[in-house]
């Protein structure tokens, strides 16, 4: 395959959306939704700010808000397969004149890379507001910001590195669920699901678990706080995200049921 | 006879304890527009599926184009699938967009012109459409590729009248001038019968008869008369 | 089954019978009859196979077929016309008339009738026909 053509592919992916599915529930109109959201950001920053004035908020705990990344990627890859059988579009996917391989390692990318865009999003947002919080409240300093910045690329770095592996599970499973081994499907939702609890227990050695606590005062946060069994853990993460796409186009290739 | 453009020998399919495909035995002739016919359930669509690699039979042999039915066959088979839907986000030119970078063979002018004669507003989202312009927009994703065989599932099936007449047109307009095979099935023949120049009816996973059509008027009468003749127990449950 | 006009011929298709003969007949026929006058166009096969919602395949044979009588001649790039010269379709009527006298008679015959029986059932039809009309 050129590469032109998978990089249409991965576009196709990235832009993708929507689903008749959804569409056919009840219909609440979009003001509504913009209502619904403000109300929720206007609570959750008029809380932290709450705290920021009483000198309460330990600005580095904002990337706590973060913290629900591995399901919500996992359901984002779920989510991105599961979307061409809701919508009917599955026969049009699947019998594109390219290796299956190859679409579902589009998919995936499409995906990690709308999540890369969310990080960033959520990166300059985020340190805008601590920004302005330093200006306008003494308990905050320059110095403050920087430390806040660091600790959130820390923490970043590591939701972009873990991702993909998450989210080519998530895609996983809504594969399984279409092919002739749908009947593990519910040991895998109990497996994948405990699973993902358990990065949030990765030894202390590999990341340290006051990472985000610090950063307050004298403690300031620094660059690469982690220990040197981070990148190998995170680099077979990669190599066991490439074994799991290659499986599922296996899957997809000679397993599936419609 | 012409060479073959599908082969089918044996073919099975089972879901659970029902055969899809029950050892079908079939041979459709190039150059032509075959009509699949049979009732729901009856596999019509399990067997176009086994055309284009969506399933795997579980035993048997087919062959299409010559070669074993994969994505790589893909390229020369222009495919519309069962039931299928389109992307709700999708505007009709996005549509089209999809298909030229996608479909080898696809030619943007010609879909842009069969979308002007399906009258088909290229701005328009999927999302907002009927039915029937989401089935016209899906069938000139098909029919704007210069490629050996087209198949396709239940054209008609849930779409208005006018979008049935104008999708029939094109059909019409479409085969005069080319060279390709198409393959047709559906479970209603009112209108479409006199488009089919080659005929498979389709029972229980089966070809129960094959053959020129016009052989099969010869024969039995019209495509409909046979149609409700060998379905009859069908109708009745 | 409705009758279809396609610019000047009429047809009639029957979908229980063979599609190709009906066409071919009753273009053949439409032409001897002068329905269709010499040298005119004839529709177009795609135009054909539209109005009649049929394979144009079909339309295509029947017209290679009427090419072969004769009947019509294809103008490159400008599609078919009825034949400009009388002949041919007198030529051709005379050909089709002579098929219809030839099966026409394979009938009466095996009815056991003679020759004179046969004379005798046309002047009691031409008569009939012609107090028909005196009526």
């Amino acid at each position: 395959m050129d590469s032109a053509v998978f990089r249409n592919l991965v576009r196709h992916e990235f832009r993708n959306k929507g689903s008749w599915r959804k569409q056919s529930r009840i219909r609440v109109s979009r003001g509504w939704w913009l209502a619904y959201f403000l109300i929720i950001l206007t609570a959750v920053v008029g809380t932290m700010t709450y705290f920021a004035i009483n000198n309460e908020l330990q600005i580095n705990s904002i990337w706590y808000v973060t913290m629900g990344f591995p399901y919500m990627v996992f359901f984002w890859g779920f989510g991105t397969v599961k979307r061409e059988w809701e919508n009917d579009t599955y026969g049009w996917w699947l019998t594109m004149p390219f290796p299956r391989a190859e679409l579902i390692t589009a998919k995936w990318l499409g995906v990690w890379l709308k999540l890369l865009l969310g990080i960033v999003f959520a990166f300059v947002l985020l340190s805008a507001y601590v920004f302005v919080l330093s200006l306008a409240l003494p308990a905050y300093s320059l110095t403050d910001v920087g430390s806040f910045m660091i600790a959130g690329i820390d923490w970043l770095t590591l939701v972009a590195g873990f991702s993909p592996l998450i989210i080519s599970l998530g895609m996983m499973m809504s594969i399984i669920q279409n092919t002739s081994l749908r009947p593990i499907s519910p040991v895998l939702w109990v497996v994948f699901m405990s699973g993902l609890s358990l990065l949030f227990q990765l030894p202390d050695s590999v990341i340290s678990e006051s990472m985000l606590q610090e950063g307050m005062g004298e403690y300031q946060a620094e660059w690469f706080p982690y220990s040197w069994e981070l990148p190998i853990v995170m680099g077979v993460s990669w190599i066991l995200t490439y074994a799991a796409l290659r499986f599922q186009g296996y899957l997809l290739e000679k397993k599936l049921e419609i | 006879m012409t060479s073959t453009i599908v082969e089918c020998h044996q073919l099975t399919k089972n879901y659970g304890k029902k055969k899809a495909l029950n050892e079908l035995e079939v041979a459709i002739p190039a150059g032509r527009i075959t009509g699949i016919l049979g009732p729901n359930g009856c596999g019509k669509s399990t067997f176009f599926r086994t055309l284009t690699g969506l399933v795997r039979p579980d035993a048997g042999r087919i062959e299409v184009l010559g070669k074993p039915p994969g994505w790589q066959n893909n390229r020369d088979i222009a495919y519309l699938p069962d039931r299928a839907r389109w992307y709700p986000s999708h505007t009709a030119r996005m549509a089209l967009e999809w298909g030229n970078s996608f479909l080898p063979g696809f030619s943007m002018e010609r879909a842009i012109q069969l979308c002007d004669y399906m009258d088909i507003d290229l701005d328009m989202r999927v999302r907002g459409m009927s039915r029937g312009q989401e089935a016209r927009i899906m069938l000139i994703l098909c029919l704007a590729r210069d490629v050996q065989l087209i198949v396709l599932d239940e054209p008609f099936t849930g779409i208005d009248v006018i979008s049935r007449e104008a999708i029939v047109a094109s059909l019409i307009d479409y085969l005069e001038d080319s060279e390709q095979s198409v393959l047709i099935s559906t479970h209603d023949i009112q209108e479409v019968e006199g488009l089919f120049d080659y005929t498979v009816m389709m029972k229980e996973g089966r070809a129960i008869w094959s053959g020129s059509t016009e052989d099969l008027r010869a024969e039995y009468g019209s495509l409909r008369d046979v149609f409700r003749k060998m379905y009859m127990k069908e109708w009745n449950k | 089954m409705e009758e279809q006009q396609v610019g000047s011929l009429h047809f009639h298709i029957d979908f229980s019978q063979p599609l190709y003969e009906q066409i071919l007949d009753q273009a053949r026929s439409a032409i001897a009859k002068g329905e269709i006058a010499l040298g005119d166009k004839m529709p177009s096969v795609r135009e054909l196979a539209q109005e009649l919602r049929i394979n144009p395949n079909t339309v295509m044979r029947a017209y290679q077929e009427l090419e072969r009588d004769g009947l019509t001649e294809k103008r490159r790039g400008q599609g078919t016309y009825v034949t400009s010269s009388p002949e041919h379709v007198a030529s051709f009527r005379t050909e089709l008339a002579a098929r219809y006298i030839d099966s026409f008679m394979e009938q009466m015959e095996s009815l056991g009738l003679s020759w004179e029986d046969i004379e005798k059932y046309i002047r009691r039809k031409q008569d009939a026909a012609q107090g028909g009309l005196g009526s």
